[in-house]
């Protein structure tokens, strides 16, 4: 976006966390810059979505050192929406009351400017999670956290969010950081892939065979495809 | 829906035809259960000259003031308890403890402390009250969505908007069960405590009938009994649905 300086967003050092004995992130470093959209990927378990809590303030137990610039805003894979709150107030939550006029225009951007008044329980998984994402953008965020966005949608829906990912991003120029186990959908959303494994994070090629291999998938399966 | 509803009302009829017809026919003794109809005609005598309405009043005086004292004392403790791990770990294990001793049985103690005036049947009213509202307090704070306070916390909104936006209406259910146990509680109450010692009310209303072989009054005192219970229930009813509109929606998708 015009008029924002260049520079990082989130810059964390040595960020370790542990639960009891086991040790989940032992020394992450992590920084993320203006604009650009980075995948975390991991099987499950690794720690990625706790990284992500960590870096969203969330998680007060982590140690290490956390820099942040910039508005931030979650999305979860769960849309997390409070049931007795309509749509709009849902959306709004937490604004500062000079801020609300913008609710109805976040809504329209995700496609729900009709169901302002419906009750989360009134909306389908997709829509739900529409409504999340128009929550997060609603605070014109420098840096959106995501923790699998598209997990617990079917195919379809969550290549039509997909789509709406990149078109947002494209309209704000928000930065992201978006976990997910789907290496797919990291080559097509993300500029960097970042690879969480046995608690320490890695830098990760952005070409598909090459991933797979840095992943440990057989590259046979490859040639079926 | 209506042909159902007309459904379920053919047997109570039923049985008040019956309990009518076997009481007009002799079967059933005029001093053991007199006729429907015999308490109907009692409780327009006692509404006309008054003495069913003042009974009534004291009677609901009493269960509001003990509902609200020990209402709000059960949601107060109940949410210092299901908010803060201090007020769990202070107030929990002797309100616990307490809830384990049927509340009735503490009517001699309450006589010694209070006295056998008002302050007896609202004392009873507001301990049988307190217990429902404080567990079922407790219980939906503990059980309200952590991913929910959570969101929120990353919306930016503060320990107290987060009980205020979150908390408490995730709690909401729960505490509509509670205040539903302790208007039962505060009714069981009023018949005891009217009975051990009172001057109005219709537990007085009920014992004073009984003395004097009056089983019309006495079983007018019942229908009361029915009446209060299923019109609180019927108000809060609506009260519930009107809170917790969002949960039609629930239902409906």
């Amino acid at each position: 976006m015009a008029g924002r300086a260049e520079g990082e967003l989130i810059a964390g050092r040595g960020i370790r966390r542990a639960f009891g004995d086991h040790v989940v992130l032992s020394d992450v470093d992590i920084t993320i810059a203006r604009g650009e959209v980075v995948a975390l990927l991991g099987g499950s378990g690794s720690g990625k979505s706790t990284l992500l809590r960590v870096l969203a303030g969330l998680d007060a137990a982590a140690t290490g050192e956390i820099r942040r610039a910039g508005r931030g805003a979650v999305v979860f894979q769960e849309h997390r929406l409070l049931p007795w709150k309509r749509v709009a107030a849902n959306v709004g939550l937490g604004l500062p009351s000079a801020q609300r006029h913008r609710v109805a225009a976040a809504l329209a951007e995700v496609g729900l400017a009709d169901r302002d008044r419906a009750w989360p329980a009134e909306l389908s998984g997709g829509q739900a999670q529409r409504v999340a994402f128009a929550r997060a953008l609603v605070r014109e965020p420098d840096l959106l956290l995501l923790d699998e966005p598209f997990g617990a949608l079917d195919a379809l829906t969550r290549m039509r969010m997909q789509a709406l990912f990149r078109r947002l991003r494209d309209e704000h120029g928000f930065a992201a950081l978006f976990v997910t186990h789907d290496v797919d959908e990291a080559l097509l959303l993300a500029d960097r892939i970042l690879v969480l494994d046995r608690g320490v994070i890695g830098e990760a090629p952005a070409d598909r065979r090459l991933l797979l291999t840095r992943l440990g998938v057989p590259v046979l399966e490859e040639a079926h495809r | 829906m209506t042909g159902r509803h007309a459904r379920r009302a053919i047997t109570p009829v039923a049985v008040l035809v019956l309990w009518e017809a076997a009481s007009r026919a002799g079967a059933i003794a005029e001093e053991k259960l007199p006729a429907p109809s015999t308490v109907l005609a009692t409780g327009w005598r006692l509404a006309r000259s008054g003495d069913l309405g003042s009974h009534l009043a004291d009677s609901l005086t009493r269960a509001a003031l003990g509902l609200l004292i020990g209402g709000l004392l059960g949601l107060l403790a109940g949410s210092v308890a299901g908010l803060l791990r201090l007020g769990d770990d202070l107030v929990d294990p002797p309100v616990q403890m307490a809830r384990m001793l049927p509340h009735l049985a503490l009517v001699p103690l309450v006589i010694v402390w209070v006295g056998i005036d008002e302050s007896l049947k609202v004392t009873l009213v507001a301990l049988g009250a307190f217990f429902p509202v404080y567990l079922n307090t407790y219980a939906g704070i503990r059980d309200v969505d952590e991913r929910l306070v959570e969101a929120a916390r990353s919306c930016g909104l503060s320990a107290l908007d987060r009980v205020r936006h979150v908390v408490l209406p995730g709690s909401l259910p729960s505490l509509f069960l509670g205040l539903r146990l302790a208007i039962a509680a505060a009714w069981l109450s009023l018949v005891v405590g009217e009975q051990v010692a009172a001057q109005s009310g219709i537990g007085f209303m009920m014992m004073e009938a009984r003395e004097f072989s009056q089983i019309d009054v006495v079983v007018l005192g019942l229908f009361v009994y029915g009446l209060l219970g299923l019109a609180s229930d019927l108000i809060l009813r609506v009260a519930e649905r009107r809170a917790l509109a969002w949960r039609v929606g629930l239902k409906a998708s």
